[in-house]
């Protein structure tokens, strides 16, 4: 008997909120409001109600009333992603997983721990760290994202250069598929038998299931660290000095570079030092031993191709105080304007072109753009201006990175390398893939979900699953 | 039987598109796999570096390109496939790498094989000429399938180009021994070691017996690489003090090649590759010593190379390694009766159904070599 619409929204309601803790379901109008959307500027949906799950069972408790109800559920961590992909659909039970917040085994000897996947990331290498062990990969949110939305966007940062992305730093997940059935992937060995079901999760975008808890793969912490501040007269001196270090065997912990437009907006935002009149800059962060990263700084000198202004500092204040305008380069695009922000990635001797293509369809366009990324992995983050308010202006401005992300794509990189596709990028998946290749992976995802119902409408271009 | 030999992609999924109900098993340079009476496809005729710009730091090959053309041509680049491929003969292929995941000593420092591999191009069970990942060195758009592709052992595809990361050759290595350490400290030692911040790309363990059959010494050693810088590796190695010893270099890569491929332990009646998280890997190569085996601790304990020259030996290590937690064990050489009772873990073993269903639905791929919870 199929059932009336508002019956079934008050029955799912009533029953999930018998398996959910106390305060553990949302439905209130201005309960729902904080979950309408995330870090994505540019859509917005209520969902039909926020459950806040505490522990794996009752994620499963709450699938399977879901599952059984037909209701479509949307995986949210803290909502920090930035392409859309934890906005609600039509009618959908939005499940966040911030509260579950535990810690569990920590393994000084395998370097590993078990979290729950609302764990903060920055919380993992707090709780490990006096061990001597600390959780590498590193989005900018990392102090507030959760460890779950990590995993379903295999996010990483400017340390992937030198430990890689998220993918390569779990050992196992525990995942509720949409039936309410629970997988653990594998028994935290170091090479699992069988397919790579692990690595398969990580950046599926909440599509197979939710994760709800992860066994992560420490690394050691290194004994000494020490910044460097390189400054250029233009982005191609500044490219040609990170090209000779790498090649040089040094594999900084960060190395990320700012073009002049990103240079005035963060030296406007917070005073970092960085020379307002330098086209290209660099920020250097060397992790090792203290003999082995003096060194290289010395290398690191002696390298730079025609250098306007070189600052190295040990002291970790004036590190910090040296980064703060790099890790505040989105508060200070916020000031400038509204924008569009990017995570294309190209072959690392593409950069120089790349960053041409990019200023010329700026150009074209009539947007003001600004470009900082990791000179190491050829992630490229470039802010697309545009006026706040203004849809057409807006609409320019997304026209204008959907060139820029297809430019990514012909170099032979990725339209995405940190955010994920989400609702944002969707439209543009064949600047990478062809239409046989977004069919197999559909496919994939349809074999994988059990009920087809988790976060629909994201990822793959037309928003439906090929099973659908 | 058939044995189909496709010089390009577009060939090899026009052959696949072709058949319909037979059992098809992908070779690489055929150097592994045993004649099994099935029809074949092998990728060795599709070959050449598709793409080399030392500076991207990644390298792409077609999948019949032989290992050792590889190595090469980054060894005149200064660069190295940083995972060590393991078990490399002559005609082992890229193709063969990715898709077995062969990762050697340096894979719990530097990654495995599935780490590095940034993307591949495959033919489906359908024929469909598919591309998975990209050319830079970080991808998050779509489905990576590139994650499954590593390791599926021709199970889900036939691999037609990959793309890896590469790494700069290092400045300066070092490997320090340290003898009479007991198997059953090893994992902690080695830890204490990898915290003091020493550039280490290899930790190994040898009983006994297998450092006086390498000649190395007449009790159990432990190993140490370093690679690096040269002050790196010199204060490394000062950092980590004790009483220890320096390999002559010559000596010490062909010992790290023999570990990673196993060949450290010569050609015993019997052998296995046993997988599990570090810190159990001390308690159980003791175990396994006190059984008469001969055994190499590599990846600072998660995995244990057990070799024993006698058969009647075989069903007690059979039981000691199906009743360890966490270990997964593969028969490297021995009679069928002597392979160890291969687990998946719950509910992976339907995933992987619904993928293979999903990319080889013909269920053209033979899948015989994967069998699991079985003795094969």
């Amino acid at each position: 008997m199929t059932r009336n619409p508002e019956m079934k929204r008050l029955d799912v309601l009533e029953v999930l909120a018998r398996v959910l803790p106390d305060r553990g379901l949302i439905t209130s109008k201005t309960g729902l409001k904080p979950y309408e959307s995330d870090g994505f500027q540019y859509a917005s949906r209520a969902p039909l109600a926020v459950a806040l799950p505490e522990t794996t069972e009752q994620v499963q408790a709450l699938m399977r009333v879901c599952h059984e109800f037909g209701i479509h559920v949307v995986p949210r961590g803290v909502g920090t992603n930035l392409t859309g992909a934890t906005v609600p659909v039509r009618d959908c039970i939005t499940v966040a997983t911030s509260r579950m917040r535990a810690i569990g085994h920590f393994d000084a000897v395998n370097g590993t721990v078990r979290v729950q996947a609302g764990v903060r990331n920055i919380a993992v290498s707090d709780h490990v760290r006096k061990s001597g062990w600390f959780y590498a990969p590193d989005p900018s949110s990392r102090k507030t994202c959760t460890i779950g939305g990590n995993i379903a966007t295999n996010s990483g940062g400017g340390s992937c250069l030198r430990y890689g992305v998220t993918a390569n730093h779990v050992v196992a997940v525990n995942i509720v598929l949409a039936d309410g059935g629970q997988i653990e992937t594998s028994a935290a060995e170091c090479e699992c038998e069988g397919l790579d079901i692990t690595g398969l999760i990580c950046g599926s975008e909440g599509q197979i299931g939710i994760v709800t808890e992860a066994t992560l793969r420490l690394v050691p912490v290194l004994p000494d660290t020490l910044s460097m501040m390189l400054a250029f007269d233009g982005i191609a001196d500044a490219f040609a000095t990170s090209e000779a270090l790498l090649a040089h065997g040094i594999v900084p912990g960060q190395l990320d570079f700012l073009d002049n437009a990103a240079v005035r907006m963060c030296e406007a935002f917070v005073p970092s030092g960085y020379p307002q009149s330098s086209g290209g800059l660099l920020l250097i962060q060397l992790d090792g031993l203290s003999a082995e990263i003096e060194a290289q700084s010395k290398i690191i000198t002696e390298l730079a191709n025609r250098p306007i202004k070189i600052e190295t500092v040990r002291d970790p204040e004036a590190a910090d105080a040296l980064w703060r305008g790099r890790e505040k380069v989105y508060g200070a695009a916020r000031r400038k304007n509204a924008y569009v922000i990017l995570d294309g990635a190209v072959p690392l001797s593409r950069l120089p072109s790349v960053l041409r293509e990019i200023y010329d369809a700026a150009g074209r366009a009539k947007l003001d753009v600004a470009i900082v990324g990791h000179a190491g992995d050829g992630t490229i983050h470039a802010f697309v201006f545009h006026d706040t308010g203004n849809r057409s202006h807006a609409q320019k401005a997304e026209d204008c990175a959907d060139a820029i992300r297809t430019a990514c794509a012909r170099a032979g990189g990725t339209i995405s390398s940190e955010y994920g596709i989400g609702l944002q990028k969707r439209g543009v998946m064949e600047a990478q893939f062809s239409l046989t290749d977004i069919d197999v992976q559909r496919r994939c995802v349809a074999a994988l979900q059990r009920g087809r119902s988790l976060n629909p409408g994201k990822v793959f271009p037309g928003g439906r699953l090929a099973a659908e | 039987m058939t044995t189909y030999t496709p010089a390009t992609e577009q060939e090899c999924a026009e052959i696949i598109r072709s058949m319909n109900a037979e059992t098809v098993r992908i070779e690489g340079g055929g150097t592994r796999l045993p004649l099994c009476g099935l029809a074949s496809i092998t990728s060795r005729f599709m070959t050449g570096i598709t793409r080399h710009q030392p500076s991207d730091r990644t390298i792409s090959a077609r999948s019949g390109t032989t290992l050792a053309e590889i190595e090469r041509h980054l060894r005149a680049a200064d660069q190295r496939l940083a995972f060590e491929p393991t078990g490399a003969h002559a005609a082992s292929t890229i193709g063969a790498v990715a898709a077995m995941n062969l990762s050697g000593s340096r894979r719990p420092f530097a990654g495995a094989a599935r780490d590095a591999l940034l993307g591949t191009r495959f033919v489906t069970g359908l024929g469909e000429l598919i591309t998975t990942g990209s050319g830079a060195l970080k991808n998050v758009a779509g489905l990576d399938l590139t994650k499954i592709i590593a390791g599926s052992r021709g199970s889900l595809g036939l691999v037609t180009e990959v793309v890896f990361k590469v790494t700069p050759r290092p400045e300066a290595a070092e490997t320090l021994a340290f003898s009479g350490l007991a198997a059953r400290e090893f994992p902690e030692f080695a830890v204490r070691a990898l915290l003091c911040g020493a550039p280490i790309t290899g930790a190994v363990h040898l009983s006994a017996s297998t450092a006086e059959n390498m000649s190395l010494a007449c009790k159990p050693v432990a190993l140490l690489r370093l690679e690096g810088s040269q002050i790196a590796v010199t204060v490394g190695a000062a950092e980590i003090g004790g009483g220890v010893s320096k390999l002559p270099s010559y000596q010490a890569a062909a010992l790290w090649k023999s570990i990673s491929d196993g060949t450290c332990l010569n050609r015993a009646a019997v052998q296995w590759r046993v997988s599990l998280p570090p810190a159990r890997g001390g308690v159980l190569a003791t175990s396994l010593t006190s059984l008469g085996a001969k055994t190499v601790i590599d990846w600072r304990g998660g995995l244990i190379w057990a070799a024993h020259e006698d058969l009647n030996a075989v069903p007690k290590i059979l039981a000691l390694l199906d009743g360890t937690p966490g270990a997964t064990a593969r028969l490297v050489r021995g009679p069928g009766t002597a392979a160890p009772l291969r687990r998946e873990p719950t509910g992976i073993s339907q995933m992987t159904a619904r993928l293979r269903q999903a990319l080889d639905p013909k269920g053209l791929f033979d899948t015989r070599h994967l069998n699991f919870g079985v003795r094969v």
